[in-house]
Formats: structure tokens, C-alpha cells, sequence
């Protein structure tokens, strides 16, 4: 179990973290999603004791490592059982992957034990027959996995990994990414990482905290997250979203694309929130023919092969955009009914 | 015309593989010029037979020389590694008191040449020294002997640690934080991250200032003179101005070029199967790891700087300080040093274009037509490091002797062996400045009509003149500090600063060498300073 409760860190006048609260329970994977500068890394470093909380408390696996003043601690990284895997990965030059791996593997003696465990951990790393090459003779992905490994390696309560996808390029960071969400399981670990890329908190984490201008504004598993989202920042950072004011009443919100179910805490004037693929099209090619739904024009197509994404502007004025599946699309300028199927989610108007 | 495969900035260049003769031809002339002092030099020892060669070279006496030469290194470079990577890592990473100031002062005293350094411990603890007049009055007559291998091997690790200082300084702030706290994240503490992953991340820099050193003691000519020891350059320059037959010391001479050769040799077979590199990610975090809390250990390490600063820099200065006002007191004339500073900004004036002009047709030929004729004549133009400076003043005094009457004795003679002995420095910086010119700029002149050798000198030239000014600065700033080819290859009755101090150490007239000593420690100040400065901007 991992716990960090009001913690703050500053950097010279800059507050970092502010209010920190989140919790994480043992085996289960949280990504830390939020724009750059807002805190992320910080709260990784913080956990990793490569900083020092200002207040709050951190524990780690029933053990208090860190807590600000008063009654200051800080325990040192060394002494603290966390793996951290770094963004450029920060594999020692002059090790063996071999090496690499065995580096953190003080407690366990020389002989047999200490050969199994670099062994069972190689294997579970998919990198054997690697054992003896240099850092710089592996390729990216390989590095990226003889860093996990050697996190991995003293069994470490937790293993933090910073913006771990961002040093591959495209094509090889989907392969990566399941690789290393299946060594990750297979390893039963207890992991939390930072991105900044939602479709990457969403595929990889069991839980997605969302962190903007340093504190957490939302902790939820990855479905709640993209279709209840705690917010309007939320839910304009997670995925893409369309926004219609309205009114709300009993369930139901009155607004320019008719009256729509609605779910959410509140009443009145509303702003709701309607994802893309919530919006269906037909195509009409008679005014009269519009049974349900409202009129739109097509402003825009950009098509994806899987999907494709089409901008429209309602007869009443707004800009709203509709995910469609790849099939036979809609040409710009054509006419079309629009009508929602599923909930709107309504927000206070600010 | 469009080539494929074409490298952008890489200077690969899309154009004719020949380069036009403007190019290739002072290239060649370079390259002979290069080869010529070593060539003669063997040609020299062969002179009276291999038989001859052999025995020279199996004498007990050239043992005994070469024994204490490779000890002098040995024990210079050992010592300037001890000092110099506790100095660069208390002055990069930890909370010691005045750790800004320590790391300018530490490196200050590459600016003393080795010589003033010399005379300066000469002056200090020799006899008729300074300590000597101090303790006289308390009855003490003799000093422990400070000529021999203590005073060298103290003058040359003073004067030359900050070789070691400056690369592994350089590497401490290169590396990357990541590493060091991978290693605490992984269990290892503070002293244990720092013999298991720092000092390691640090060895190719050690090895690399460690090389400088041991490559500066033994071609040093000026500290192992001054503290009478019978290293290689002693022993050179004595065989040469006393013995009748003169194949002797270009025998030593081939032996030390040799031992250069080997020693260089032995480095490029130490460097491991590791690759060390920063990776290049966009990392926002502070470059150079966190600072460490000396805690009770701050003082002591205070204390360490403190000693090493004031032993190599504060000592000699005030050395020469009170030198000077005690000269200027007794009424010592400053006539002849302005005489002999003119001299030395001449002659460093005309080696530092000579170098200039000799460097840009081997750089070009290197940075824009590269292949083997290119590589093996931008090689060829490392030579001159290769050759101490005894040993290539005395090849071309043989030269000269031999085959050139007319130059021997001349200016000209003189720049040519500064010219050589610097003409790396030139190369290597233009060859810098020419990897920044994109070639699609000379192939946009060349569309626009203009011949190869007219973009050289209209587009080429301008872009990379301010690499080659810095070279020509270096070398003149090395010029002025040269001794022992000016020694030997000066015209008769031209003084230059170097030689006054020279002369005047010798015949131990201390006063009289103080002022041109403190005006080259100014003069050598100059590029550190502007290091120091770059290195803040950056």
C-alpha cells in the first residue's frame, strides 16, 4: 500500500505539489496523468525520497519514509524499497545487462540464490541471451526492459516509472507498452507511472490519477475516468469532448441538440458534455425527413481508417464533432440529422 | 548534381570527390613539412650505424635516463589523479565553503608556465633561496635538497593537475543525475554509489587527464632543467650543447618520441568495451547530480583546496611578487624586458598565422573531401604533438646544420618549428569550425557561379574564421610560453621572454627573471580567463 497524505513540495517560491492526497493498494498499476508542470514528476521524485516533502506524510508499505515539518524525516532512497525506472532509462555504461540487473541485489549473497533470482528476472524480461552485452549494443525497446528488470530485481514495494514510453518512437511504443504491462503483471508489482499521454494512462493502468497545477483532481479506474469525468478540465484532458450549455432538470437536459438524458450533480443552468461518439449522423436529403435529432451541415473530415472524425455546425450555431466507425463517411457541405444516443454529462456553468 | 546517402552537416560533400589543387597541393606541402623533423630525426640516429644505435641506446647512462623518465611520469601523473579528482568532485558537487571560488582557483595554475614554476621553487627552497635567508638568522644551514626527483616531480604535478582537474570536472557535470540515483534507488548509499557508478562514469576522463600529464612531464624541458633532473629533455639538451658527437642526443630524442608513441598506445588499448555518452533525453532536471552534505567533513576538505591553491597558485605569484619589488628596489632595469617581450609577441604573431595559413587547407581537405589521403594527412598533422619540443628543436638544428645553412639561425627556422609543434591546436580548431558550415551553402555559391577555390576564399574562410582566430590566439598564446625550441633555434642575441627567465634562473639572478615571469603568468591568464567566462555563460 502506498499513501501520500497533504503533501506540499516548493522550489524556491514555485509550489510543486500542494494537497497531495492518494493511495494506491498493493499489485495494482497508477498512471499520474496531467499536462507538463503540473506536479507529476515531482510527486514521483518525492516518493523516490530524491526530494523531500515541505508537509504531509508518504508511506510506503506500512512504513512512514517521509513527512514534512514538524517532526520532520526523510528516509533515504536507498533505504526506502522503491524501483525507479527513468525516463532515459540511466543503465550503467560500464555494467553488463547482467551486471545491470544484479546491481541492486545487495542483501542476497553471492552463489546460487543470487544467480536464480538474475536469472528468473532476465526470463520474466524476455532478455535472455543478453546476459553479457553492453548497454549501448541493445536497442531501445531492450533497454527500456534491462531497466524494468533491474528495478525489478530486489522485489522493491513499488516501482515508479518516469514517462517510461517517451524516449521510442511511435511505432515501437504500442509493442512496448503491452510487453511491459504483462512483465509488470507477471511480476505481481505494485507500479506507478507518469505520462502526460492519455491514451497511455488509459491503455496501461489500473487506476488513472489526474493531476493539474499540483494536487489530484480525479482518482478513478480508466472508464470512470473518460466517461465521468470530475470535471470540466478533466473531461477536456481525457479524450475529446464536445461542450452545449443547457438547462437540467430530472434527469433530462433541454439544449440545442434537443432533449437529452442527462446525468450529473447538478440543476439549472448547465454546461454539458457530450463525447464524440455519442453524437449519430444520418444523412438527410430531405428537410422534411428529420424524424428525431437536429439539422447540421458537415464543415470537416479527417478520416482515421479505424475511425473518423467529422466537425459539424448545428442549424442553431454550435461547433460539435462526432466520431464515426471507418465505413462510408459524409462529404463537407452535406446535410445531415444529428441525435444522441446515451448520457450527457452536465457540469455547473461557470 | 545530387549525390545519395548525403549526410546534412556531416561535410560528406555531394560534389566531385577531387578537390581542386588549390587544396590539395598546400595540403601535401603541409604534410611533407610535418614529417620532416621526425623523419631527419631518424635518418640523424642512423647516422653512424644500427651498431652505434643500439649501444647509445643500451648504455647504462640511457637506462638510467630512461628509468628516470618513466618514473617522473609515472609519479607526476599519480599524484596530479590524487589531487585533482577529490579537487573536481568537492568543487562540482558538495556544500564546501566557497566551492565558486575554489573551483576558478584550482584551475589556475595551468597558467604558470612549468618553468616560472621551477625557478619559483628554485628561488623558494634552493640554496640562496628565500626559506634559506628566512631560517639563516636561526641557524639553520641547509635545506632538505629540493633539486632531483621531490622538486621536479612537486613542480610538474603543481603545475600540471589541472589537466586531470578540468576533464574530470567536465565529465562530473556531463553525467547524468539519473545514474547516480538509479544506484541510491537501488539500494546503495551515498560512498557505495560513488566507487560503484560515479567514479567508474569518471574513468575515461581520469585516463584522458592522466594521458596530458604523463605526455606534459615527459616532454617538459623547462622544470626538469631548472631542478637538475636527468630526465630525457636534461639530457638532450646536455649531450647537445656539451658532447662533440651529436648522434647521441637524437638517439634519446628517437627514444623519447618512442616512449610518447607507447604510452599513447597503451591508452587507446585501456579504453574498455563501455560506452560512455549523456543520452540524449529531454530530461528537465538539473544537469550534474545533487549536492552532498559534507557534514564534519567539510572543514578538512576545506582545508585540502586551501593547501593545493596556495602551493600552486599563492606561492608563486607572491614568489614573484616579492622577486619584483625586490629587483625594482635594487634598481634592476626594465629595459631589457620590454626588448624581449617585443621579440616574444613578434615571433608569436608570425607563429600564430603561419599555423593559421598551414591549417586551413589540411582542415578543409579533411572536414570536405574525407577518405584515407585526407585522414593520413589530417593525421600527419598531429605529429607535432608527438614531438616534444627539445627533441624537435634539435632535429631541425641538425637540419639546418646539415642541409640548410642559409636558415639555420634565422627567424624563419624558429616559426617553422612553432609552426609544427602547434600546428594541431590550428587544425583542430578549424576543422571545428568547418563541421558547422553547411556544404549547401559553398554548393550555393558554386551555383551561383563561382569556381571551388573562389568559394573557399569568399564563403568558406569568412564562416569559419572565428574557429581559426581561436586557434591562432591558442597558438599564439602557446608560443609565447615555448622554451625549449627557442632556446635552440633562436637567432643569435634574439631575447625572448621564456629565454630571460630562462637565463636568469640558471645563473640564479631571481630578481632579474621575476618580471618577465609575471608578465607571461598574465599573458597565459588570458584564454583561461575567456574559458572561465564561456563556461559561466553557458
Amino acid at each position: 500500500m502506498i499513501r501520500l497524505s497533504g503533501v506540499a513540495k516548493s522550489f524556491g517560491g514555485h509550489q510543486a505539489v500542494h494537497d497531495l492526497d492518494l493511495e494506491l493498494a498493493r499489485g495494482s498499476i497508477l498512471a499520474l496523468l496531467g499536462p507538463s508542470g503540473c506536479g507529476k514528476t515531482t510527486t514521483l521524485r518525492l516518493l523516490a525520497g530524491f526530494e523531500s516533502p515541505n508537509a504531509g506524510e508518504i508511506e510506503i508499505a506500512g512504513r512512514t519514509v517521509a513527512r514534512g515539518a514538524p517532526r520532520a524525516t526523510n528516509t533515504p532512497p536507498e533505504k526506502r524499497r522503491v524501483g525507479m525506472v527513468f525516463q532515459d532509462y540511466a543503465l550503467f555504461a560500464h555494467l553488463t545487462v547482467a551486471q545491470n540487473v544484479a546491481y541492486g541485489l545487495k542483501g542476497i549473497s553471492r552463489g546460487k540464490k543470487r544467480y536464480a533470482r538474475i536469472a528468473e528476472v532476465l526470463s520474466l524480461a524476455h532478455l535472455e541471451g543478453l546476459e553479457d552485452r553492453m548497454p549501448h549494443e541493445l536497442s531501445g525497446g531492450q533497454q527500456q526492459r534491462v531497466a524494468l528488470a533491474r528495478a525489478l530485481a530486489p522485489e522493491p514495494a513499488v516501482v515508479l516509472l518516469d514517462e517510461p514510453f517517451s524516449n521510442l518512437d511511435a511505432a515501437l511504443r504500442v509493442e512496448v507498452r503491452s510487453e511491459m504491462r504483462e512483465i509488470l503483471t507477471a511480476a505481481r508489482a505494485t507500479a506507478i507511472f507518469v505520462t502526460h499521454d492519455q491514451a497511455e494512462a488509459l491503455s496501461f493502468a489500473d487506476e488513472v490519477a489526474v493531476m493539474f497545477e499540483g494536487s489530484v483532481v480525479q482518482v478513478a479506474p480508466p472508464e470512470d475516468l473518460y466517461h465521468r469525468p470530475a470535471t470540466r478540465g478533466v473531461a477536456e484532458f481525457v479524450g475529446e469532448a464536445n461542450f452545449v450549455p443547457g438547462t437540467a432538470e430530472d434527469g433530462r437536459l433541454r439544449c440545442a441538440l434537443g432533449d437529452v438524458p442527462a446525468c450529473g450533480e447538478c440543476a439549472g443552468a448547465v454546461e454539458a458534455m457530450l463525447r464524440p461518439e455519442a453524437l449519430h449522423l444520418r444523412s438527410l436529403r430531405d428537410e422534411q425527413e428529420i424524424e428525431a435529432g437536429v439539422g447540421a451541415t458537415v464543415l470537416a473530415r479527417e478520416f482515421y481508417g479505424h475511425d473518423q472524425l467529422l466537425k459539424l455546425r448545428l442549424d442553431s450555431g454550435p461547433v460539435l464533432c462526432s466520431r464515426l466507425g471507418g465505413g462510408p463517411g459524409f462529404k463537407p457541405g452535406e446535410r445531415v440529422a444529428v441525435e444522441v444516443q446515451g448520457q450527457a454529462l452536465v457540469f455547473p456553468r461557470p | 548534381m545530387i549525390a545519395a546517402g548525403r549526410k546534412h552537416h556531416s561535410g560528406a560533400s555531394a560534389r566531385s570527390p577531387r578537390p581542386p589543387a588549390a587544396v590539395w597541393a598546400p595540403a601535401l606541402l603541409v604534410a611533407a613539412a610535418m614529417t620532416l623533423p621526425l623523419f631527419y630525426l631518424v635518418l640523424r640516429s642512423l647516422e653512424n650505424g644500427l651498431g652505434e644505435l643500439l649501444e647509445v641506446m643500451l648504455r647504462e647512462k640511457t637506462l638510467g635516463v630512461l628509468a628516470r623518465s618513466v618514473v617522473l611520469a609515472a609519479v607526476v601523473t599519480a599524484a596530479s589523479v590524487a589531487i585533482a579528482v577529490p579537487l573536481a568532485w568537492l568543487t562540482a558537487r558538495t556544500d564546501l565553503p566557497g566551492r565558486r571560488v575554489w573551483a576558478v582557483l584550482a584551475a589556475l595554475p595551468l597558467v604558470i608556465p612549468s618553468y616560472v614554476g621551477g625557478f619559483v621553487l628554485v628561488s623558494m627552497f634552493g640554496p640562496r633561496g628565500l626559506l634559506q635567508d628566512a631560517l639563516a638568522p636561526l641557524g639553520v644551514e641547509r635545506l632538505p635538497e629540493i633539486y632531483g626527483l621531490p622538486g621536479a616531480a612537486l613542480a610538474l604535478t603543481l603545475f600540471s593537475y589541472p589537466y586531470v582537474l578540468l576533464t574530470v570536472k567536465g565529465a562530473l557535470r556531463g553525467m547524468d543525475p539519473a545514474l547516480e540515483e538509479a544506484s541510491r534507488s537501488l539500494g546503495s548509499g551515498g560512498p557505495s554509489t560513488f566507487f560503484r557508478v560515479t567514479l567508474p562514469q569518471l574513468r575515461p576522463a581520469i585516463v584522458a587527464g592522466a594521458l596530458l600529464v604523463a605526455l606534459y612531464s615527459l616532454s617538459d624541458f623547462g622544470a626538469v632543467s631548472l631542478l637538475q633532473f636527468d630526465s630525457f629533455s636534461r639530457e638532450i639538451y646536455t649531450q647537445y650543447r656539451s658532447a662533440f658527437d651529436r648522434t647521441p642526443a637524437a638517439i634519446l630524442g628517437l627514444m623519447l618520441v618512442a616512449l610518447t608513441g607507447a604510452i599513447l598506445a597503451l591508452e587507446a588499448r585501456t579504453r574498455g568495451r563501455a560506452r560512455y555518452h549523456r543520452s540524449s533525453a529531454g530530461s528537465v532536471r538539473p544537469r550534474g547530480g545533487a549536492t552532498v552534505t559534507l557534514g564534519r567533513w567539510r572543514w578538512p576538505a576545506f582545508f585540502f583546496c586551501g593547501s593545493v591553491v596556495l602551493l600552486a597558485l599563492v606561492v608563486p605569484v607572491g614568489v614573484l611578487v616579492f622577486w619584483l619589488a625586490r629587483g625594482l628596489a635594487s634598481g634592476e632595469p626594465l629595459r631589457l624586458l620590454w626588448g624581449a617581450a617585443f621579440n616574444s609577441v613578434y615571433v608569436s604573431v608570425l607563429a600564430a598565422v603561419v599555423a593559421a595559413l598551414a591549417a586551413l587547407p589540411v582542415a578543409i581537405l579533411a572536414v570536405r573531401f574525407p577518405g584515407w589521403v585526407a585522414g593520413f594527412i589530417e593525421r600527419l598533422s598531429y605529429l607535432g604533438y608527438a614531438l616534444p619540443g627539445i627533441v624537435l628543436a634539435l632535429s631541425l638544428v641538425f637540419f639546418g646544420a646539415n642541409y640548410a645553412p642559409g636558415l639555420y639561425g634565422t627567424l624563419a627556422l624558429l616559426v617553422f618549428a612553432y609552426a609544427v609543434h602547434f600546428l594541431p591546436q590550428t587544425v583542430g580548431a578549424t576543422r571545428a569550425a568547418l563541421l558547422q558550415v553547411s556544404p549547401s551553402m559553398e554548393e550555393a555559391a558554386r551555383g551561383l557561379g563561382r569556381g571551388p577555390t573562389r568559394v573557399i576564399a569568399t564563403v568558406t574562410a569568412p564562416l569559419a574564421s572565428s574557429g581559426i582566430i581561436a586557434g591562432s590566439a591558442l597558438v599564439f598564446l602557446t608560443t609565447m610560453k615555448e622554451l625549449p625550441a627557442t632556446l635552440l633555434l633562436a637567432p643569435l642575441g634574439f631575447d625572448t621572454l621564456a629565454t630571460s627567465i630562462w637565463t636568469a634562473t640558471s645563473e640564479a639572478f631571481f630578481a632579474r627573471a621575476a618580471a618577465p615571469a609575471l608578465l607571461l603568468v598574465l599573458f597565459s591568464a588570458l584564454p583561461m580567463y575567456l574559458l572561465v567566462v564561456r563556461e559561466r555563460a553557458q
